[in-house]
């Protein structure tokens, strides 16, 4: 085919700018040290780039509402775990009010105070607030959920609850919401084996000397005690499921990362190699095309 | 008798015309060497009529001429320069186009609304542990908020590189209607040039270079008629008919503001464009720039149903009844935002599930769970439908820039073709120069020589 002159400076500039391209793409990848600047860069790992960073903050966000609930459960379990120690005490006062050989009334009368002290501790740590909310007053957190009533001889006759039997959650997963609380009737009113109503039976049983009473306060004293324990126990499994599921969390985010890392990021050793190579092949270019153009012709010579 | 002494005279001055007129042409052709869209010209230099000689020798030759100033051109490339002119314009413009897009709605650079859709999500997870905390309410509604400033962001810009593609069409109209024009003219002048016997190869030059600008703005579908001219015309409408040039009018769309309706002068109908830079500008801007909107609107729509559902049905802080306000408010993604009500009154959230109870937080559990769930607009979630528009957005970015490559390959390819045929080679016209330079010398001296006997003749006989 006939080459004219003239057209070989328009085709070589348009070679030369064409080579510049790749010089350019790895200039960029090495600069910000990622192969994807552009969803047309890779545009199936765009995609999932866009994926597993919404995933990334997903997975925080759980960690961070796991670390709430933990908190929250560790702080229910140590109250229930001191409650348990002070029924463990008045469980004490009533076998001592039981041994009647060395009972007076006046041995009588301080157990009953002792008991009586008991209760005002036992209603005080259930109204416990954490972070200005109350722990166990189910959804009505601003409420403090145990109201003491006094009868006409200014002692204790009644708690009354307060609160609601409301369960608020918290996110740790799609779709795997975690209890946060426990409501306070359930735990310290539980019919037959409530906490107050067992200590307040057994003041009044101590204070009249009625053994029959003390025996049935006993009986509730230690059905209440197992109540507690019970619940103790099920926050102290939940705290352990909790542990497994942030142990989880931690795991996916590393593995998240790594993933993100094989879309994203730039092969640093291999761009930096096909930096070079573009840029030989510019300039072998540019080198050719400055020969080209001095090529003389007849022109010259005539 | 034979022919007159003085033919020779003719013969010499008929050569030395030749020759001049060969060498102009041979100038010429250096002259515009570095001219892409010349065609280099050839004089053809023919031996001249001969003369009738009435004695018994026959016809005499009468010396030489030049009977025509031919340019050289490959046709058959030249009807298919103005097609792939007009591939690689639209081509060409709809690879920046879609560049500039996929900036704009790149969620891959983890500035985007998926970001701010997960710090919502994030915000209301925070609020679930602690409903009645008036900051973390504030925090949900900032966070909302700023879903609805990204949302509404994208869309403004969309519409602004719609405006731009719209802006480029009718620009590209305009030097349609004036390369009409300049056509029809051309026709009108070389067809005269050619009625009078000339060669108006320059003319024909600037005509095919005419040919291909308009070829690369709309694309054209040529005709060449007997009488030298090109009948040009877009999309079955005629363009340019002979020495008239066709018109396309710009009107405002009255259900599109601030985009432009095009339509021909003569009968009203649309314009359509079949190729070339307009196309692209109108498939910018009707298929891929408004597909980008009209997901964006899906999504706030989606956005919008989703979290007012949940918000009728919780309960405002301390509220007794359900509901209440509405949570977003849009008709499509150009005006999302969180309800004025809402916005100034962070205890109307309804972050509970239940009447009269300020440590309920099972409805913001809820409203952070909607994050992980497919809406039905969408048919997936609100990040899998944005991760998967992304994808969609650099594919056919990527797509345009392959297809930008091949039609440059067709287009090198022609070039070299038309510059096989058209382009002027230095050292042939240097070759050239040389022979006419010493046939014109030649010529002087068989003047010189003719002068010589004459003169011979005169001082012999006459004097």
């Amino acid at each position: 085919m006939r080459i004219a002159a003239n057209e070989i400076p328009i085709h070589m500039t348009a070679n030369v700018q064409e080579s510049l391209r790749p010089v350019q793409s790895a200039s960029q990848q090495l600069s910000t040290g990622k192969r994807v600047n552009m969803p047309s860069d890779d545009p199936l790992a765009a995609g999932k780039i866009v994926d597993v960073h919404s995933e990334l903050s997903r997975d925080d966000s759980y960690l961070q509402s796991a670390d709430t609930v933990d908190a929250q459960l560790a702080m229910s379990a140590s109250i229930l775990g001191r409650v348990h120690t002070l029924m463990v005490k008045a469980q004490n006062y009533a076998i001592e009010g039981l041994n009647q050989s060395t009972e007076s009334p006046v041995d009588r009368a301080t157990l009953a105070a002792s008991v009586d002290a008991v209760l005002q501790q036992t209603v005080a740590l259930a109204n416990t607030r954490h972070q200005g909310e109350s722990l166990f007053a189910g959804f009505q957190t601003q409420a403090t959920p145990f109201d003491m009533v006094s009868g006409q001889d200014g002692a204790v006759q009644k708690v009354e609850y307060k609160g609601d039997e409301g369960v608020n959650h918290a996110l740790v997963g799609d779709q795997m919401a975690f209890a946060l609380n426990l409501p306070g009737d359930a735990v310290f009113q539980s019919p037959g084996a409530s906490v107050f109503d067992s200590l307040i039976e057994l003041r009044n049983a101590l204070n009249q000397g009625d053994e029959r009473a003390l025996d049935g306060a006993l009986d509730q004293v230690q059905a209440a005690m197992g109540v507690v324990s019970m619940a103790q126990a099920h926050a102290g499994s939940l705290e352990k499921a909790l542990e497994t599921r942030k142990d989880a969390l931690g795991a996916l985010e590393s593995n998240l990362h790594e993933n993100l890392s094989t879309n994203e990021d730039a092969d640093m050793a291999k761009t930096a190699a096909d930096y070079q190579q573009a840029l030989n092949v510019y300039n072998a270019g540019i080198q050719s095309t400055a020969m080209i153009s001095k090529l003389p012709t007849v022109i010259n010579y005539l | 008798m034979g022919m007159s002494e003085f033919a020779g005279y003719g013969i010499g001055g008929k050569m030395l015309n030749a020759m001049q007129l060969g060498m102009d042409v041979t100038g010429h052709n250096i002259a515009n060497a570095a001219n892409p869209a010349y065609s280099q010209q050839v004089a053809t230099v023919k031996a001249a009529r001969p003369l009738m000689d009435v004695g018994d020798v026959g016809y005499i030759g009468g010396g030489s001429e030049v009977t025509g100033i031919d340019r050289m051109r490959d046709t058959y490339a030249d009807i298919h320069r103005v097609s792939v002119h007009g591939d690689l314009g639209r081509a060409d413009s709809l690879l920046q186009g879609l560049d500039q897009v996929q900036r704009v709605v790149n969620e891959a650079d983890g500035h985007g609304v998926s970001k701010a859709l997960d710090a919502l999500t994030s915000a209301f997870e925070s609020l679930a542990a602690k409903p009645d905390d008036l900051s973390l309410r504030q925090g949900v509604l900032d966070a909302a908020s700023s879903v609805a400033t990204h949302v509404q962001q994208r869309d403004s810009d969309l519409a602004q590189l719609q405006r731009q593609s719209d802006r480029e069409a009718s620009d590209g109209l305009i030097e349609v209607n004036q390369i009409a024009q300049a056509v029809a003219k051309l026709n009108a002048q070389i067809s005269n040039a050619i009625a009078l016997g000339q060669h108006p190869n320059d003319l024909m030059d600037e005509r095919q270079s005419q040919l291909e600008k308009l070829g690369s703005l709309a694309g054209a579908e040529t005709t060449n008629m007997d009488n030298g001219m090109v009948n040009v015309s877009v999309n079955g409408h005629w363009l340019v008919d002979q020495d008239r040039g066709a018109e396309i009018v710009t009107a405002r769309d009255p259900q599109r503001p601030g985009l432009s309706l095009f339509t021909w002068k003569d009968n009203g109908q649309a314009f359509t464009p079949s190729s070339g830079k307009v196309l692209a500008a109108f498939e910018l801007r009707d298929r891929d720039i408004q597909g980008e909107r009209d997901k964006l609107s899906t999504l706030a729509l989606a956005l919008r149903d989703d979290y007012n559902g949940l918000q009728a049905k919780g309960y405002a802080l301390n509220a007794t009844k359900q509901g209440g306000t509405a949570f977003f408010k849009a008709t499509g993604a150009s005006d999302l935002q969180v309800d004025p009500t809402l916005a100034g009154d962070p205890k109307a959230l309804a972050a509970a599930s239940t009447p009269g109870a300020p440590g309920d937080g099972n409805q913001a559990v809820a409203f952070a769970g909607l994050a992980g769930q497919a809406n039905q607009g969408l048919g997936d979630t609100y990040t899998g439908a944005l991760s998967t528009w992304t994808s969609e957005v650099g594919a056919n970015a990527a797509l345009a820039q392959q297809q930008r490559d091949t039609e440059q390959a067709s287009m090198d390819q022609l070039d070299k073709l038309t510059a096989a045929a058209s382009g002027v080679d230095l050292n042939q016209q240097a070759l050239q120069l040389s022979q006419y330079q010493e046939a014109y010398e030649a010529g002087t001296k068989y003047i010189q020589t003719i002068d010589k006997m004459m003169q011979a003749l005169l001082n012999e006989v006459v004097a």
